[in-house]
């Protein structure tokens, strides 16, 4: 069983990995946002985002792992959009958004974890037309811009447990990753020649995390943490392309245990991406973003002598970049289940979600599918 | 349970074969238009430096074309074609006849026009005998004597309706009068004579050579009994055209072809930081004659610009003629001519080893009188390049 679990993650991971979801928002901005969390938490909508110990939001839910523990997911998106006149239908992408790997550090009381999750997915492939003055004469232009890549969030955290009820933890993050640019313009008029540009970007930056999670009873958890990132900085080669402000985060969860088997969480997060706004090209704007989400988690049901959770949730959010002066909003409906193999020490998780994504000059619908596995060596 | 880890091991792989991304779809500006921008400018770059005209690399006896010219234009020119001699017998395999050659009836010219100008009516070749010693070092002047109507064999129409071909004139063997025993070699000079400036190429082609000459004897039948005519032909040993230089312009300039085959070269003091940093998407040499277009009435010429692959003075060797442009002048013509250069600077493009420097030439060179002459060191009016190139896709970010 432990092979067939190894198996299982290296299937997951022999691809290599990218980022998450992809979406026609990502065209604007740094791209479209990812999250930094694990399969159960999005099947919950990731209302047990903030405090999920698998999923890299709030750093002191580390302390809260009690063994090693290694885990990764893939998913895989389809999506249809509407944007003006046009319809596009068919769009399929499969990432591998998310890993981690934590534990207790022996002979301590600190808890660690390094994770890498998308912060910002950039791959597209689009085209336009246009129309283009040059030495007087209006040429038809064909434009492609195809980005393949991702801004990688790499984060080291550390945690402890001061009290029995309290969880404290901090995080540097690294942000990296780089995308596999290519630009080019065609001409209605064969005098010009149709030019290509590739390039490689390659991106940086730095931020730190802390949080903590409070257990004043133990059916009620609370979690709050806040990370401050600093500049998004992006180089072509060797030249510097630009720098962007990344947002301040600050986020805060609760979760409610009833009775036993049943747990209801939410999570809210704020992120003030409109100091990104000063350093976007026109006519792109920068909002702020609130995103929210709430799941419900049976955790008692069995099926064939095993137990299977079904997991439900619904989140919600703004998304940061818009062309014009509405904000974009996605809306997601979640469910999701679980399995746990090689007698606990390895765990299988799956989520499906149904998702909405409204304004800003389009309308996108489609389904993500995602598999996560957690192993405990 | 290890049915289980087998279904979950092929769902986990299945997800990982999923990675074939089908991305691709059609923007929809401005709404959802990718964030960044591609910038295209134009630009006009001066920095054209003349470095000097030089002469010689082919003469018009090398060249696979002769002009000949007509009076009434800024110069007349005369196309000068000696034949292949003639066997002094009858070379023929025919069995039937003897070889001795008893009479030589007539003798008749083709040749083949392979360019002439347009809407001139009443051209008239004029063909005339001419010394068979001519040689490449023959002027204008040296034959004057020889287009007189006492050296008139024959002259030969052209049709209005003729664009290209071949057009012939047969004349008696005794209209040559230095043509016997002691010389079976013809030479031929043609003039033209016609109401309106005019002119023709001469050529060969993939279809005929550019002259040939056929002889009509008589011989005797093998058997003695009867005489029988037979032909046969010879091609051409040397050919070349003298233009009347009085009617030549002093030159102003850079001069570009002519008689003399004359290319000039030009650096072109570009900025690195659109040769080398951008991406060219169209540049173009923009030369301003330095006088109006000198040449044959009604005739263009074919200016051509290729880049040096190195730079050793009048004899650099070209690069990939590929990496050039040409454009097509009118004489008489004093508009700016515009010749397409992208493919030089996309050769020049991070490639600091290939010398920036043009060689301008006209095709074919040596075989006509047209000149193009570009303005010279110090003039007022200076050729330009005119560049339009792409800049690095700007991403958002200050």
């Amino acid at each position: 069983m432990r092979r067939a679990a190894m198996l299982v993650v290296m299937a997951l991971v022999a691809p290599g990995w990218a980022a998450a979801q992809n979406s026609v928002y990502g065209l604007i901005g740094i791209g479209f946002p990812g999250e930094p969390l694990a399969v159960r938490a999005r099947s919950l909508g990731g209302g047990i985002g903030a405090l999920d110990p698998t999923s890299a939001l709030n750093p002191a839910t580390v302390a809260g792992l009690g063994r090693l523990v290694a885990g990764g997911a893939a998913g895989t998106t389809l999506r249809r959009y509407t944007a003006g006149d046009s319809t596009v239908s068919g769009l399929r992408e499969t990432r591998f958004p998310y890993g981690m790997f934590g534990g207790r550090i022996p002979s301590t009381p600190l808890s660690f974890a390094v994770s890498f999750s998308t912060y910002a997915e950039r791959t597209y492939d689009v085209t336009t037309t246009g129309t283009q003055v040059l030495r007087g004469d209006t040429l038809e232009v064909t434009d492609r811009v195809a980005s393949d890549g991702a801004v990688t969030d790499f984060r080291g955290a550390l945690a402890f447990r001061p009290w029995p009820r309290l969880l404290v933890g901090g995080a540097f993050h690294l942000l990296g990753g780089s995308s596999r640019l290519t630009v080019g313009r065609t001409f209605s008029s064969s005098d010009y020649s149709p030019y290509v540009e590739r390039s490689q970007l390659v991106f940086s930056g730095t931020g730190v995390s802390a949080g903590v999670v409070l257990l004043p009873t133990g059916a009620i958890e609370l979690a709050a943490s806040a990370r401050v990132d600093g500049d998004l900085e992006t180089k072509s080669g060797t030249l510097g392309a630009g720098s962007v402000r990344l947002p301040v985060t600050l986020s805060g969860g609760v979760r409610l245990t009833p009775v036993p088997g049943l747990s209801l969480s939410s999570t809210a997060v704020r992120r003030s991406w409109s100091r990104a706004q000063p350093d976007l090209l026109a006519p792109s704007r920068a909002f702020d973003t609130w995103e929210i989400g709430s799941g419900i988690e049976l955790s008692r049901p069995r099926a064939r002598g095993a137990t299977l959770p079904i997991r439900v949730g619904y989140r919600y959010r703004q998304l940061p970049f818009s062309n014009v002066a509405t904000q974009a909003t996605e809306s997601v409906f979640t469910g999701g289940t679980g399995a746990v193999l090689a007698g606990g020490r390895a765990s299988l998780d799956a989520s499906v979600e149904r998702f909405h994504r409204s304004g800003g000059g389009a309308d996108e619908r489609g389904w993500y599918f995602s598999l996560g596995v957690i192993l405990i060596p | 349970m290890k049915r289980r880890a087998v279904a979950l091991l092929a769902l986990a792989s299945a997800a990982g074969l999923a990675c074939q991304d089908i991305i691709s779809a059609p923007g929809v500006c401005p709404e959802l238009c990718p964030q960044g921008e591609i910038r295209v400018r134009d630009t006009v770059l001066t920095g054209v430096e003349p470095v000097g005209s030089y002469s010689g690399y082919l003469l018009p006896h090398e060249a696979y074309q002769v002009q000949v010219v007509g009076p009434g234009g800024p110069a007349e020119s005369r196309s000068l074609l000696v034949f292949i001699p003639f066997a002094a017998t009858y070379p023929g395999s025919d069995t039937t006849v003897k070889d001795s050659i008893l009479q030589t009836d007539s003798l008749r010219v083709k040749l083949n026009i392979v360019r002439r100008n347009a809407g001139v009516s009443g051209l008239t070749l004029a063909l005339h005998e001419i010394p068979i010693t001519v040689d490449s070092a023959t002027t204008f002047g040296d034959m004057t004597p020889y287009f007189q109507d006492s050296t008139l064999v024959a002259t030969l129409p052209v049709p209005d309706s003729l664009v290209k071909d071949t057009v012939t004139a047969t004349f008696p063997a005794a209209a040559l009068r230095h043509f016997g025993p002691d010389s079976l070699q013809v030479g031929i000079g043609v003039r033209i004579s016609s109401p309106d400036p005019a002119f023709v190429t001469l050529a060969s082609d993939s279809i005929a050579i550019a002259a040939r000459i056929t002889r009509f004897v008589q011989l005797d039948s093998s058997t003695g009994t009867t005489r029988a005519t037979r032909s046969d032909s010879s091609g051409l040993r040397f050919k070349t055209f003298v233009v009347d230089p009085s009617g030549v312009p002093p030159p102003m300039g850079l001069m570009v072809g002519g008689t003399t085959g004359a290319r000039s070269f030009v650096k072109l003091n570009l900025p690195g930081s659109i040769v080398d940093s951008t991406l060219v998407v169209r540049a173009t040499l923009l030369v301003p004659p330095a006088q109006p277009i000198f040449g044959a009435p009604g005739d263009t010429s074919l200016l051509r610009v290729v880049a040096l692959g190195s730079d050793f003075g009048p004899k650099s060797p070209v690069a990939d003629t590929a990496y050039g442009g040409s454009a097509r002048v009118p004489v008489g013509g004093s508009d700016t001519v515009a010749i397409e250069i992208t493919n030089i600077l996309l050769l020049w493009r991070g490639n600091p080893a290939v010398p920036r420097t043009v060689m301008l030439q006209v095709e074919p060179e040596a075989a006509s009188i047209n000149i193009v002459e570009l303005p010279a060191a110090g003039s007022g009016t200076q050729a330009v390049v005119r560049v339009t190139y792409a800049l690095p896709f700007r991403l958002p970010g200050r």
